[in-house]
């Protein structure tokens, strides 16, 4: 069973994950059997972190009751996700109410290396608070976080490590936390601690990257250490950085590549509960490196002492320059990747929002496993299923609001304009066809309900909502 | 023909109507009456199950509803073919047609027979119905 590691490092690589979480269950699928997320981040209650982990917590809590039973079954929820570490959080030591002098143990020093370090840390870097992460301070972030090698969590990740994994990681290249993660996190992997079993297929390990650059701004703050003026300048750092140490070396199998130059600004916060940024597209887009990666055939990522054979670099692009993007603004296959399977999915969330509990007396809802008012009474649909929906509602509608916006659906269609809600994509009709609007997704539940067979209740709903949803998407819009 | 469908007509002794059934009987007006029933109640259940066979009439008392319908019309079937056979056959007989009542009687044991085969009907034909199969059972 092969799995895919997903290192989401800092604010932006929290973001990628919830984003690729839920395109997951969307049923977007990733060619592998199994998604282990690990959050690094040291600003325990990030906003973006703590929505995140909880978002993936969701899913778990759905997936656990929803089985395939063969590699070629489609559906909603339909990879695994599992965890390798607490929370899917690498936890990381002696940062909490620590500032970064204590944490090299400045006052300790001898003179001489007190003068190397005001060399290299200003005495704002030197009392820098960790507790909210490094503030847009990659040279803070490049020490601390380099205690992944020792950490028990690094070592489990490790140890589950086998032969056929592959790893991604993902990262802002204009914050503090992933500018710095990334190449440490990627040097941690390719020069594994010789006392792990796994040293060895981690070296040659599969891996890919993307680093995001720029996307948005923050609003000026003198109270605050984060200054976008900055971003261009960290930016053109790091990437310096990397081409020596990370392209020039050759030690990704595949780098992608990803910003935007129409940039909103956000609030000017510095960690926290607070940072809890709206969701952006070029974290979608994100996430589908991650899928990318995934399709990507072993031969074609080859590694020999720890370094890749045929490295691949990767930049995403639209179709049109707009504001606002829908799925006719993007090239031919993410339009049909993307608009297939989110299509599916929001169907999904307003059937169940507007028509599910006027429906179940049909006959795709009273079989011999019946979909009633217990089973909407149950956990599953009452908490886990309706919050998971209501996420997904949410990232949409932050998408649609942030600039650049995604909005490729039409939130607020009724009861009358149902198959309306693809922005720029009418819906086709046949004369023939019975039932309009919800009426025509009851009678297509209850065309596919056959093919459902007679599993545990959980498992009937998500098929025969995934299985309707695939049918009608195909049929309106041709996706 | 006649001696299938007169049992019915006649409840086997219940529903007997004296001289009305023995006429009805002898003059083999169960045969179109019953036929009628038959080929009606069939024909409307396909297409209720397969024809119609939408979301929104699927709950029982839409059924209900189609199946009195075609009660309706049997009875309607029953009455007018009684009658209007009767009262020529009794015309030609220079006589004057000793029924009433019964004409309603017959044609409300025709709407129950009409019931009756309409949910045996419904539980053979429904199970391939795409909306309908579980109505209204």
């Amino acid at each position: 069973m092969s799995k895919i590691y997903v290192f989401g490092i800092g604010g932006t690589g929290a973001r990628v994950i919830k984003s690729l979480t839920l395109l997951l269950a969307s049923g977007v699928e990733i060619n592998s059997d199994v998604v282990v997320p690990i959050l690094i981040d040291p600003d325990k209650a990030n906003g973006d972190l703590t929505r995140t982990i909880e978002l993936l917590k969701n899913y778990q809590q759905i997936r656990t009751r929803v089985n395939f039973s063969s590699q070629s079954n489609k559906g909603f929820f339909r990879t695994k996700i599992e965890d390798v570490c607490s929370n899917f959080r690498l936890d990381l030591k002696d940062i909490e109410n620590d500032k970064f002098r204590d944490y090299i143990d400045y006052g300790g020093l001898n003179e001489n290396n007190k003068a190397l370090i005001s060399l290299l840390f200003s005495e704002d870097n030197l009392n820098s608070n960790m507790e909210v992460g490094f503030k847009g301070n990659p040279n803070i972030g490049s020490v601390v976080l380099n205690q992944f090698r020792y950490s028990s969590d690094f070592k489990d990740f490790a140890s589950s490590f086998v032969q056929g994994d592959r790893i991604f990681i993902v990262s802002s290249i204009f914050g503090g936390t992933g500018a710095a993660g990334f190449p440490l996190l990627l040097k941690n992997i390719r020069n594994a601690d010789q006392s792990l079993a796994t040293c060895a297929l981690l070296k040659d390990a599969p891996v890919g990257a993307i680093t995001v650059l720029p996307y948005f701004g923050v609003t000026p703050d003198p109270e605050s250490k984060i200054d976008k003026s900055t971003f261009i300048s960290k930016t053109k750092a790091a990437l310096s950085y990397y081409e020596e140490n990370i392209s020039g070396n050759n030690s990704l199998n595949a780098l992608y590549y990803l910003g935007d130059n129409i940039t909103k600004d956000y609030e000017n916060h510095e960690g926290s509960i607070d940072q809890q940024n709206e969701a952006h597209f070029i974290e979608l887009a994100s996430a589908l490196s991650i899928i990318d990666f995934m399709n990507i055939q072993d031969v074609d990522l080859e590694v020999v002492n720890g370094c890749a054979q045929n490295p691949i670099y990767k930049e995403f692009g639209i179709k049109n320059d707009t504001q606002s993007i829908n799925f006719l603004d993007l090239g031919h296959l993410s339009q049909q990747y993307l608009g297939k399977y989110l299509s599916q999915y929001f169907l999904f969330t307003l059937y169940l929002k507007n028509n599910l509990r006027d429906s179940l007396h049909l006959p795709w809802a009273t079989g011999s496993v019946k979909i009633d008012t217990q089973f909407l009474n149950q956990p599953f649909y009452a908490s886990y299923l309706r919050n998971f929906n209501e996420r997904f509602v949410e990232w949409l509608e932050e998408m649609s609001r942030n600039v650049r916006g995604f909005a490729p659906f039409n939130l607020n269609v009724g009861s009358s304009n149902l198959f309306e809600f693809v922005v720029g994509i009418p819906p086709k009709t046949s004369f023939l066809e019975k039932g309009s609007n919800y009426t025509r997704v009851n009678h297509i539940l209850a065309k596919v309900e056959p093919r459902v067979g007679n599993p545990n209740v959980e498992q009937k709903f998500m098929s025969l909502f995934y299985l309707a949803t695939e049918e009608l998407v195909k049929e309106k819009f041709n996706f | 023909m006649n001696d299938l469908f007169a049992p019915f007509y006649e409840g086997w002794g219940l529903f007997y109507l004296d001289q009305f059934s023995s006429d009805m009987y002898n003059n083999l007006l169960y045969v179109p009456i019953g036929l009628t029933l038959v080929l009606s109640t069939a024909l409307m259940l396909i297409v209720y199950y397969y024809a119609i066979d939408h979301p929104k009439f699927a709950k029982w008392y839409h059924w209900l509803i189609w199946v009195l319908l075609i009660c309706g019309i049997n009875f309607i079937v029953a009455y007018y073919v009684s009658y209007n056979e009767l009262d020529l056959i009794y015309a030609q007989k220079q006589q004057t047609l000793p029924y009433s009542t019964e004409f309603f009687s017959f044609s409300m044991f025709n709407a129950f027979w009409t019931l009756m085969f309409g949910l045996i009907v419904s539980a053979l034909i429904k199970w391939k119905s795409v909306n309908c199969k579980r109505t209204p059972f």
